[in-house]
């Protein structure tokens, strides 16, 4: 059954969402070098399984497969010693201090001199909340996506994104990120 | 509608994902509120802001070392999957299926349904891989799109402004269905290209919609005034739907 349109098919459908895929895994994952391996790896395991392939669309499933293999090396890498949990001393405030602090106190007020302090704020998110802020804002899913990718329901989907943005707008305004007024 | 309930789905209304019902009431409250209109605003400036961060692209190489792997996959392992029916198998149960149309008296009208469906893909898919030379009029403006169209067909595909609704206007280009030219004409919603497919129909009676999914497309057909119309994109089956229900509701 060798179908030469098969793989042809597959670059069309799957592939032309490598970006996407790199994109959350990155984020997931949180190490350059884990993501490429990871996004490897689910890339040939999606094309075996093309055939079987179900979801809203081939976007979702594709980010299905890719986010399941980046719990699994999560997994593994909390078996071998290495914490899921985000090291504020090593990454966040070095980065919070470089960006500076002389914003407004009244508002979020995000320009682009906030945007270092952004990145550190969503990374260091618990990853339940970062991952569906990446899929929605970033990547663009709908709530059905998105439900089908992470495998909650989508009225679950709704409150993480609710309480995600509460958290990052809370971490945004955190004292120590900026001026007191 | 109060405050309360507001914050438990001004989310939701953030993202387009309420039922119109509600989103007009949500609009209308926000309209007259001032406390929830400005945690409306904070969370787009919020969302703008994570727009704003670089998106972490594949690298060149990482892409290129995914296409070398998939050269090496056996193609004999998909047919291996338990699912998987072996040929003679297939032979048997299309044969039957070939009867039971007969049988029915579908077989004039399956087959081509069919092929037809997987023509539009065909062309669907193609465009989305090389989409700077098969969209030809590159256009958000449906008075630049419609007109070139003239002289190039021999009918008048109808052309929307959506943008509104969410669905942009990207360009149309004359393309081919089931060997007679068709007018292709392409939206985006949220990244995704929908295309629309319109030609001559054969049958000058109107046929309903007729709404599918295959390998994770949405599909939509329908014929109304002597044209044959066809939908198709990855957007789920919901969008679509809402796609061709504006496409098809009269002109305001």
């Amino acid at each position: 059954m060798d179908d030469p349109s098969r793989r042809e098919r597959f670059e069309t459908t799957i592939l032309v969402h490598l970006d996407a895929a790199h994109n959350l895994a990155r984020w997931v994952l949180r190490d350059d070098a884990a993501a490429e391996d990871v996004v490897q790896d689910a890339s040939v395991r999606a094309f075996r399984f093309f055939d079987d392939m179900l979801g809203p669309t081939p976007k979702a499933w594709f980010m299905a497969i890719v986010r399941r293999a980046c719990l699994d090396w999560l997994g593994r890498a909390r078996r071998r010693g290495i914490e899921e949990s985000y090291d504020d001393a090593k990454h966040g405030v070095a980065v919070l201090d470089a960006a500076g602090a002389a914003e407004s106190p009244e508002s979020l007020a995000i320009r682009s001199a906030d945007i270092r302090q952004l990145h550190a704020c969503l990374e260091a998110l618990p990853r339940e909340f970062r991952e569906v802020l990446i899929l929605r804002e970033m990547e663009e899913l709908s709530y059905r996506e998105i439900s089908a990718v992470v495998g909650i329901p989508i009225g679950t989907v709704m409150s993480r994104l609710a309480r995600g943005r509460d958290q990052l707008a809370q971490r945004m305004r955190a004292p120590g990120t900026r001026k007191k007024s | 509608m109060n405050c309360d309930h507001v914050h438990k789905v001004l989310d939701a209304y953030l993202d387009g994902e309420l039922d119109e019902a509600t989103d007009a009431q949500l609009a209308q409250h926000l309209a007259s509120c001032p406390g929830c209109a400005d945690l409306l605003a904070e969370r787009k400036e919020l969302r703008a802001a994570i727009r704003q961060l670089p998106r972490h692209a594949a690298p060149a190489s990482l892409r290129r070392s995914i296409l070398r792997e998939l050269g090496t996959v056996d193609p004999a392992f998909a047919a291996k999957r338990p699912r998987a029916v072996a040929w003679w198998q297939a032979g048997v149960l299309a044969g039957i299926a070939a009867s039971l149309a007969f049988a029915l008296g579908l077989w004039a009208a399956a087959p081509r349904e069919v092929d037809l469906r997987e023509q539009v893909i065909a062309r669907h898919v193609a465009s989305l891989a090389k989409p700077e030379r098969l969209v030809t009029v590159a256009s958000l403006d449906r008075h630049v799109v419609k007109p070139w169209f003239a002289g190039k067909l021999d009918f008048a595909p109808p052309v929307r402004d959506l943008s509104e609704h969410g669905f942009t206007l990207v360009g149309g280009r004359v393309d081919e269905l089931a060997g007679t030219n068709a007018a292709a004409i392409v939206y985006r919603i949220r990244k995704h290209d929908i295309t629309l497919f319109v030609s001559r129909a054969g049958d000058l009676k109107n046929a309903p919609e007729v709404a599918t999914t295959l390998r994770g497309f949405s599909l939509v057909t329908w014929r109304s005034g002597g044209l044959e119309f066809a939908a198709i994109s990855d957007v789920e089956p919901r969008e679509l739907q809402r796609f061709c229900d504006l496409l098809r509701a009269p002109d305001p």
